[in-house]
């Protein structure tokens, strides 16, 4: 069971995300963003419980496309970012370069990507061989697929590296199933090469737990089922889900813990989304 | 006097033991030490080994480089950089420019010539002039390398160094600059060998001639002294290590020739797809054609 504060802390992140995806939404339907956005919408709960599980690590953060999530759950500001999405090169935390790709921050340790998929996996690991510290790398499905990504995880188990690998998993390459991709399963690739890798749903308690009971020296690789609401790329929505995260968590921390004011929590997450402009 | 290989070899050193940087590659430690460029130090942590994996060993070092860590990376052959680039290309070199990022990194490419194959014989690296903001450069002596070394140190970008084994004995730089003369011969990379030949049988036919290596390849640069002497000259060559037809020569060419209006030509090398047997093996144009073709040019101008 975990504690009190960090339900909270996840529930606010996930929320505080979600205000933020709408936002984006809303001023792209009113035409105030213009360029290609990659919402995660179904999967905030995902970046919210590695973030309240790595809060004290201080680790170098390296994503790919789809991370205002990991952006705004490690404390990126939300109105640079904001203003990133609206081209802006003076305020814009990427100067105009990154769009919703290739945010950074350095207050936050969080490296630009450029597009190239599974950069982010060489770049963390060799950042974390050459720091002595805790990289946590972000990848989706698909890119576990690219050419350099299995030699940066064999690398990262031959030194002993502290890498946290999370991989989104959706089954999807934009809209092409695994199945027509690949017949191998990604954790029994990974476990292969004798990392710990574990294939869990997107159930942030077991996120954390997984996380923060990891003692083990080298990597860790969680393979994490997920779903999103949004298409690849766009505001537009994508469909039903089959199991609505949020839901099931607001139910479940309202029973944990039956005093908390989850309609507080919200409102205070939104405060910031409903001042950006 | 120092040889360039030794020279290089000072300052691996010097990354490893004063800069605590990192030297990553493939075969660093088992197979001559990068044909003795690189300290015998067989425990060295600052040594790594990388698996052979010819994508993900060079994004490895870029990630060292951005978290700046002095960082040199090694490629056995220059055949390698089609892949090798990737990681250069899509994130080292924009770098500073769009994420505000420094990469304090050495790329040293190095060629060979002979019967290697296609990849491992042959010089390849006007692949790398086509990456936009990765400063290229080719040292043949241990003077030209000791400037790279200067720029290296005082910067926090990616810098292409474009080596050729053989020029790893030269002692001095590949120059002889005369006020007045019909002819400049400039040499890119591993051509830099030919040049005192070169200038040899001109003198011999009495063309008088002035030779030099070009170290900044991109941004192109020569000295003014050297620009001038080209201005005064007839002719100017350039030697390109790779076929015109691809290689580097011809851009040189065009940024020449926004400087002076002295005629250019550019003569390539019998590249080819190299193989195995003598008569495919990779070399240089013979000397004797470059003085052939100088001639009839200078003749064609008188």
């Amino acid at each position: 069971m975990k504690n009190r504060e960090q339900l909270i802390e996840v529930y606010a992140k996930a929320t505080y995300i979600q205000n933020f995806e709408e936002k984006v939404i809303e001023f792209s339907d009113k035409g105030k963003i213009n360029i290609p956005v990659y919402l995660g919408l179904g999967q905030e709960y995902i970046a919210a419980a590695v973030s309240v599980a790595l809060k004290e690590d201080n680790p170098g953060i390296f994503t790919q496309h789809r991370a205002h999530s990991y952006y705004l759950a490690f404390g990126g500001d939300p109105q640079a970012l904001f203003s990133e999405l609206q081209g802006d090169e003076v305020n814009g935390c990427a100067k105009g370069f990154g769009g919703s790709v290739g945010i950074y921050s350095k207050d936050i340790n969080f490296f630009g990507h450029t597009g190239l998929m599974g950069e982010q996996v060489y770049l963390g690991v060799g950042w974390s061989f050459a720091t002595n510290r805790k990289a946590l790398i972000v990848l989706g499905d698909a890119t576990i697929e690219e050419d350099y990504v299995f030699p940066s995880i064999g690398f990262a188990v031959t030194h002993k590296l502290k890498t946290i690998f999370i991989c989104e998993d959706n089954g999807l390459a934009v809209l092409t199933p695994t199945s027509k991709r690949r017949s191998w399963k990604t954790v029994d690739v990974v476990k292969a090469f004798g990392v710990n890798a574990f294939e869990i749903q997107d159930d942030p308690v077991e996120i954390l737990n997984i996380l923060e009971n990891f003692r083990e020296e080298g990597p860790l690789f969680l393979n994490i089922l997920t779903q999103r609401k949004n298409r690849h790329v766009g505001a537009k929505l994508e469909g039903d889900l089959l199991w609505d995260r949020h839901s099931l968590f607001k139910d479940s921390i309202s029973r944990t813990i039956p005093d908390i004011n989850l309609n507080e929590v919200e409102k205070q997450s939104n405060s910031v989304i409903e001042s950006l402009k | 006097m120092i040889k360039l290989r030794d020279q290089i070899k000072l300052s691996m050193q010097e990354l490893i033991e004063t800069q605590d940087g990192l030297i990553f590659g493939q075969n660093l430690t088992d197979v001559g030490w990068v044909a003795g460029t690189i300290p015998e130090l067989p425990n060295s942590k600052n040594y790594v080994e990388l698996p052979i994996s010819d994508i993900a060993g060079p994004g490895i070092a870029v990630g060292s480089a951005i978290s700046g860590r002095p960082t040199v990376y090694i490629s056995r052959y220059q055949g390698y950089l089609w892949f090798n680039m990737a990681p250069f290309a899509t994130y080292a070199a924009p770098a500073r420019v769009v994420f505000d990022q420094q990469c304090k990194l050495l790329i040293r490419s190095i060629a060979d010539d002979g019967s290697l194959g296609p990849i491992a014989a042959g010089s390849h690296f006007s692949i790398a002039t086509h990456v936009q903001d990765l400063k290229i450069v080719s040292p043949v002596s241990p003077q030209e390398w000791s400037d790279v070394w200067k720029y290296f140190n005082e910067n926090s970008e990616p810098i292409f160094v474009a080596e050729h084994r053989s020029t790893y004995d030269n002692v001095s730089r590949i120059e002889d600059l005369k006020t007045n003369c019909d002819v400049v011969v400039l040499s890119i990379g591993g051509t830099s060998q030919l040049l005192q030949e070169i200038s040899s049988n001109l003198n011999k036919e009495s063309v008088s001639n002035s030779y030099s290596n070009i170290l900044w390849i991109k941004p192109f640069i020569l000295t003014s002294e050297l620009l001038s002497i080209i201005h005064n000259a007839k002719l100017c060559v350039i030697l390109d290590p790779e076929d015109t037809e691809f290689g580097i020569s011809n851009s040189i060419k065009n940024e020449l020739n926004k400087k002076i209006s002295t005629k250019v030509i550019t003569i390539g090398s019998r590249v080819g797809f190299p193989g195995y047997s003598k008569n495919l093996s990779s070399k240089f144009v013979d000397i004797q054609t470059v003085v052939d073709l100088i001639k009839r040019d200078l003749n064609d101008g008188s």
